[in-house]
């Protein structure tokens, strides 16, 4: 093509493969482990009344929380309102974190998902109004690390994503799917039902099903 | 009295039972529980203990997913609505930078490949833009155009086929259009477009490559984030021949002479994804 918007886009992809070839950055264990305390550390202070240690704990994870927010509502105005809902309770209940039943940075994201799917719930949207194309779930299972290109500053790591991945690709299909449907987009099962254009009660039993076989999977 | 007494001792008991924790709990992570018992969930958990493990057993499993997620720099007021509604203190407030900016030394790689994206692509043009704003742009492009390739959740199960990323000068994501195979169904998504007064429209054209005419595609609405609209066949041989879509100021209701004013808001080439996906 030979243009100059085609070069852009050309070299924002390759650009970000390179990216991530070529930087010398820390690996994904070292830097969970250092951002996991980081944000363990800063919730701390919160619990402490440190507003500038939440004000830093929302510098730190803002971005990555909104993208959730907006992964959910895919409105840039409802993501943004949903992070500040969810950074008020998050502040308000910063007693409640314990870092010893779960991870600093998942109890922020579950928060925000949570309040995402309230969101979706309230405006009764729930993508009602779009068609749906499930590809990317065998994408996601094939080329997970190609869809976030530059999303590996901050994980659990290689081993829970390699271990959530096989698990999901031993389930049948429309039980992945129905499962990442709802997780990832918060897709009712209704929802659910009509893009599979089954039986709202399949749908229940596929979930059920899956989330039973993924559990016994995950926990070996 | 004993009677209901009994009863909630049994709604109890079967509260705690492996396959009904295993399955609130599941069902409450995925989001897929209705409000009411999405609540009731909430409410249990404060002296179930086995559900709220059961919950934070699912949370870490799945959190990888959100982990994935691509980053979206939130507005520049929310951290000064969060403070005001917490009554916070202000200095805390006004340290407030964008993520992008922060002077992190683990620096993120999305940070780092905003880096890249403006050394190696605005370092060598004229354009002078901050770098939040290059970050904030190019990651709700990253984001709507892996939405678009990786997630055609929002659309039909064609084969998307062109794409444009309409920039302003100072190359902020205007918005994305992008077109799809047999349904010939051009679908914007409105990132960032400037605001205007009731007596002007953006419309939206398209430029053919073989005449250099602009043609129109439409009006653009107020304030909707995704507009979908069915393409004459006209319209789509001029998409298969076009060069670059543009947007452009018009008086309320559209350009009255079926051509494009001088003042032009944003501008991105058409790409074939075909060809995109061959080169990358």
């Amino acid at each position: 093509m030979g243009t100059i918007a085609k070069v852009m886009v050309v070299n924002m992809y390759n650009g970000l493969k390179e990216v991530q070839k070529s930087m010398d950055l820390p690996s994904i264990e070292q830097l969970s482990d250092n951002s996991e305390d980081e944000l363990v550390e800063l919730l701390a202070q919160c619990k402490l009344g440190d507003s500038r240690a939440f004000s830093i704990l929302y510098q730190k994870t803002a971005g990555r929380l909104n993208g959730i927010a907006y992964r959910i509502t895919r409105q840039v105005e409802s993501a943004n309102e949903v992070l500040q809902e969810a950074f008020i309770q998050i502040w308000q209940n910063r007693d409640l974190f314990d870092a010893d039943k779960g991870k600093a940075f998942t109890w922020l994201a579950s928060i925000v998902r949570y309040r995402a799917y309230d969101r979706l719930r309230y405006d009764k949207r729930r993508h009602q109004h779009d068609t749906v194309e499930f590809n990317e779930f065998e994408l996601w299972e094939t080329r997970f690390d190609e869809i976030a290109l530059q999303s590996e500053s901050i994980g659990l790591g290689e081993h829970s994503e390699q271990t959530l991945n096989n698990c999901l690709s031993k389930l049948e299909k429309k039980q992945s799917q129905s499962i990442l449907m709802a997780y990832m987009y918060g897709y009712s099962r209704e929802d659910i039902s009509s893009y599979f254009e089954t039986p709202v009660n399949t749908i229940k039993s596929w979930i059920r099903r899956g989330l039973r076989r993924l559990q016994l999977c995950l926990s070996e | 009295m004993s009677e209901r007494i009994g009863n909630m001792t049994n709604k109890a008991a079967r509260y705690q039972q492996t396959n009904v924790v295993d399955h609130l709990a599941s069902q409450f992570v995925l989001g897929t529980l209705t409000p009411l018992v999405w609540q009731r969930v909430v409410s249990l958990c404060k002296d179930n203990e086995a559900l709220e493990n059961r919950i934070n057993f699912w949370q870490e499993k799945l959190v990888s997913i959100d982990q994935k997620t691509v980053e979206v720099p939130p507005h520049d007021n929310s951290w000064a609505i969060i403070a005001q509604a917490l009554k916070i203190d202000t200095e805390a407030k006004h340290e407030t930078i964008k993520v992008s900016q922060l002077p992190n030394e683990k620096q993120s790689l999305f940070s780092k490949v905003t880096d890249w994206w403006s050394d190696n692509i605005f370092s060598s043009s004229n354009f002078s833009v901050p770098a939040y704003r290059l970050s904030a742009a190019f990651s709700v492009v990253v984001l709507v155009l892996a939405t678009l390739i990786v997630n055609p959740f929002a659309h039909a199960p064609e084969q998307l086929s062109y794409v444009a990323v309409l920039t302003d000068q100072q190359g902020s994501a205007h918005l994305v259009a992008s077109t799809y195979g047999d349904s010939q169904k051009l679908v914007v998504h409105v990132i960032n477009i400037p605001d205007i007064d009731t007596e002007q429209s953006l419309e939206l054209w398209v430029v053919s490559k073989t005449d250099a005419q602009a043609r129109s595609l439409g009006v653009i609405p107020q304030g909707k984030s995704l507009i979908e609209q069915q393409l004459t066949q006209a319209q789509w041989r001029l998409i298969k021949d076009s060069e670059s879509l543009i947007v452009t100021m018009e008086e309320a209701g559209g350009s009255p002479i079926g051509e494009p004013s001088e003042v032009i808001i944003s501008r991105g080439l058409c790409v074939r994804l075909q060809e995109w996906d061959s080169n990358a």
